[in-house]
């Protein structure tokens, strides 16, 4: 890419952002709406900073819920994959119910896992690794079993042993499909943790946005949308980056 | 080689018997399994009710008034769905023809992929009331972020091999989009709707939970409440089936538009 | 007599799928010396693929034997190590990892095996330095060229001292100048290592310039059509690719090949 291209390519989306912002509050101006129910970008971001220390704990609690619920369920995924496709039995026996798994927004759980659990955190990281661990469980499946047919040759003319097929040739071909999976754990991580906050308890910013609409505090509601918004876009850019770096082979 | 290497597995994937088989041997095996557990461990009912059991109270049910929300659910996932594919493949296309403002809007679309459209859900209610065809609008602002981002990804990422020959053949824009760059993008474009099916589900069922009143995850609130284990498990499968279903609709679509995919 | 390197007898293999049988190769039966350069030629679907991984147990026979200096392939379970160790095999199109760079491509037999030690190392720099890819090798192999690549697929089929070589077409997807160095390089290799060749092409010429022996095969069902003895002198050099004799041979093979070509039109 040129550095031309590459300018535009950063200055663009912000001129976009700046100017969609900007279409925001004209709109709001021009048609008169209501500050209680739609308030502007400006009057978002000012809540998000004045009322910070009211919304730090539930950013953090629900930070932690996706983060550790993301980073059990990349692993449980992942592993479940690795053993599933090896055994080929297993792998037809399985292949609708995961598609089930993936599917079935696990979020309907949650009422039972709360009346049984509670609504601690330790529920909602629960909640958080039963919807999101089923897709990337699918995308590694999908890699694991697509692996180029002379590759595999080369295993076996090696008489290499299932592990070593496996850590050698089928999990470091497979990590572009990896990858997408974990990037989408982390998307249904996020949106789980807003689901699971949203049924019970008072903690989270789920469970804010919520409270926050009740009260028609529009503002301090967008704050909370932004700041998931926030998180989200965080965990994709530590797995791009992540991916950059381990998948420097295949550009 | 040639196509008269012999491949190891020569046969049509899919058509290979034991891809069902093998999926209802374990359904059974399961079902069986399940029903001797409970059973025998004595473990509460509430927490784990029989197999039996769940398919005796949720048929009941069913028939009484679920058989309701299961219809609604299915009206409001497969509509948001189809208006969702519709609008994330126009607002593709149309930003699909100019470079710079594909730069420009792909972080924007990112940004409202990873940012879960459910975090509306209560401001909606606010917005437009309690008209039980909003969770359509949820299911919509659901899905479409992802449909247009994968379309997208789709209509830009094309070999310059494959244009320069549209080109050298005097294709007109409308021709190259329609004939190369439209077809080229199906395989991404499938892997999108089927993304959005998940992101259906999950939307639906949240603004049941949210918005009360009718819907199986509504249903499912109040089954908890009233601790009516059996119906809950049976809610749960019935989202299942219209998800699955969904999905299955989709990859025969893909099937037959796709053909040149293994 | 001695006992040959390399014996197969009546052996057959059959796939079956959901809607066809197919007889990938129908009663091969043929001996190899030790120390041999022998050639597989024929048109594609012969079987030349199928036969090299039945002797690698790539795949399994469905009928008759095969023998490594005396000992046979078990049929039913996975060839032991001893006889696999014997064999290496370069494959048609480059096959070499992309995320391990030259080196570890070159030693990955040894990790695999299970080959430790400063002995078996030191084979990997050796080789490197034989096909002149000592600067190379912490490259990888999308930053190398296609002749480098195939050179790194052969020495990687040596690193563990195999006593044969196994190889399918493995230069058919370059130049013909890179081809025909490398064709060179190996007649060296060959000189001086005396391992025993299978070598897999449908390039005439090439068969005739590298071996002792070529086995033409034909198709419908896969099988050997005949067997030619190539009394060329050796070394053998390019220059001899205008010879007479070199002319002769390769009317002789191209002849034997049309005939299976005009007999499938039949």
């Amino acid at each position: 890419m040129s550095k031309k291209e590459r300018l535009v390519g950063i200055i663009a989306p912000v001129v976009m952002f700046i100017t969609l912002f900007a279409l925001w509050e004209i709109v709001l101006k021009v048609f008169e709406i209501p500050r209680w129910i739609l308030p502007g970008p400006l009057a978002i971001f000012k809540s998000m900073f004045v009322d910070f220390a009211d919304f730090w704990p539930h950013i953090w609690l629900s930070i932690i819920t996706i983060f550790t619920g993301f980073a059990i369920a990349v692993p449980i995924g992942i592993l479940l994959a690795a053993l599933i496709t090896n055994f080929k039995l297993l792998n037809a026996a399985l292949d609708p119910y995961i598609i089930f798994l993936v599917v079935t927004p696990l979020v309907t759980l949650v009422p039972l896992l709360m009346f049984f659990l509670g609504f601690g955190i330790n529920v909602r990281i629960i909640a958080v690794i039963i919807q999101s661990f089923a897709i990337v469980n699918m995308n590694s499946a999908t890699g694991f079993n697509n692996v180029e047919r002379v590759r595999l040759e080369l295993m076996q003319s090696l008489r290499a042993n299932r592990v070593q097929a496996f850590s050698r040739v089928i999990f470091p071909s497979s990590l572009p499909d990896v990858f997408t999976g974990i990037k989408l754990c982390g998307i249904f991580a996020t949106t789980a943790c807003v689901s699971v906050e949203y049924v019970g308890g008072n903690e989270g910013l789920g469970s804010q946005i919520i409270k926050h609409t009740q009260f028609m505090g529009t503002e301090k509601a967008f704050a909370c949308i932004f700041f998931v918004a926030i998180i989200g876009i965080s965990l994709y850019s530590l797995i791009s980056l992540a991916e950059k770096k381990i998948i420097k082979w295949s550009i | 080689m040639t196509k008269n290497k012999i491949p190891k597995k020569i046969k049509k994937k899919g058509s290979d018997p034991i891809n069902w088989i093998a999926p209802l041997v374990l359904l059974v095996l399961i079902i069986v399994a399940l029903e001797a557990f409970v059973r025998l461990s004595g473990i509460n009912r509430i927490v784990l009710p029989t197999p039996t059991a769940i398919f005796a109270k949720t048929s009941a049910a069913f028939i009484q008034d679920l058989w309701f929300h299961f219809l609604y659910n299915f009206k409001v996932i497969f509509i948001g769905m189809l208006v969702a594919v519709s609008l994330g493949m126009l607002l593709a296309a149309i930003t699909s023809q100019f470079a710079v403002i594909v730069k420009a809007v792909t972080p924007v679309v990112i940004l409202l992929v990873v940012t879960p459209m459910i975090t509306l859900i209560p401001l909606m209610q606010l917005w437009l009331g309690s008209d039980p065809n909003i969770r359509i609008l949820v299911v919509m602002i659901s899905c479409t972020p992802i449909i247009m981002l994968n379309t997208l990804t789709g209509f830009t990422n094309i070999e310059s091999s494959k244009l320069e020959l549209a080109k050298s053949m005097g294709a007109s824009k409308m021709q190259i989009f329609a004939k190369v760059i439209f077809p080229n993008a199906m395989p991404q474009v499938f892997t999108g709707i089927k993304l959005g099916c998940i992101f259906s589900t999950i939307g639906s069922v949240t603004a049941d939970f949210v918005y009360g009143m009718q819907g199986l995850g509504f249903k499912i609130q109040q089954y908890t409440k009233y601790v009516m284990t059996e119906q809950i498990y049976g809610s749960i499968i019935l989202i299942a089936i219209i998800g699955f279903l969904l999905y299955k609709i989709v990859a025969m679509i893909e099937k037959k538009v796709v053909i040149w995919k293994l | 007599m001695q006992e040959p390197k390399i014996k197969f007898n009546n052996v057959t293999k059959i796939y079956k799928t959901n809607r066809q049988i197919i007889t990938a190769v129908k009663d091969v039966s043929f001996n190899i010396s030790e120390g041999d350069f022998v050639s597989l030629i024929g048109p594609s679907g012969c079987g030349k693929s199928t036969v090299i991984r039945l002797l690698d147990d790539i795949i399994k026979p469905t009928h008759g034997e095969i023998y490594i200096d005396g000992e046979g392939i078990p049929k039913r379970k996975k060839i032991p190590s001893e006889q696999i160790k014997k064999m290496g095999f370069i494959f048609q199109q480059p096959n070499l990892l992309p995320w391990m760079t030259v080196r570890q491509n070159v030693a990955l037999p040894l990790r695999v095996f299970g080959l430790k030690g400063e002995k078996w190392e030191s084979n990997v720099d050796r080789l490197l330095k034989m096909v002149g890819l000592t600067e190379y090798s912490d490259a990888y192999p999308t930053e190398i060229s296609g002749g480098m690549v195939q050179r790194v697929g052969v020495i990687r089929a040596m690193v563990h001292e195999p006593e044969i070589l196994l190889m399918d077409e493995p230069f058919g997807a370059l130049d013909e100048m890179t081809r025909e160095q490398l064709n060179i390089e190996l007649l060296d290799i060959w000189r001086e290592t005396k391992k025993t060749i299978i070598f897999i092409t449908h390039n005439v010429e090439e068969a005739i310039l590298l071996s002792s022996k070529v086995y033409v095969m034909g198709t419908n069902p896969g099988r050997i059509v005949s067997e030619v003895d190539i009394d060329l002198p050796r070394p053998r050099t390019l220059d001899m690719i205008i010879t007479k004799k070199f002319i002769d041979f390769e009317k002789k093979l191209t002849d034997l090949i049309g005939e299976i070509d005009l007999s499938k039109i039949k």
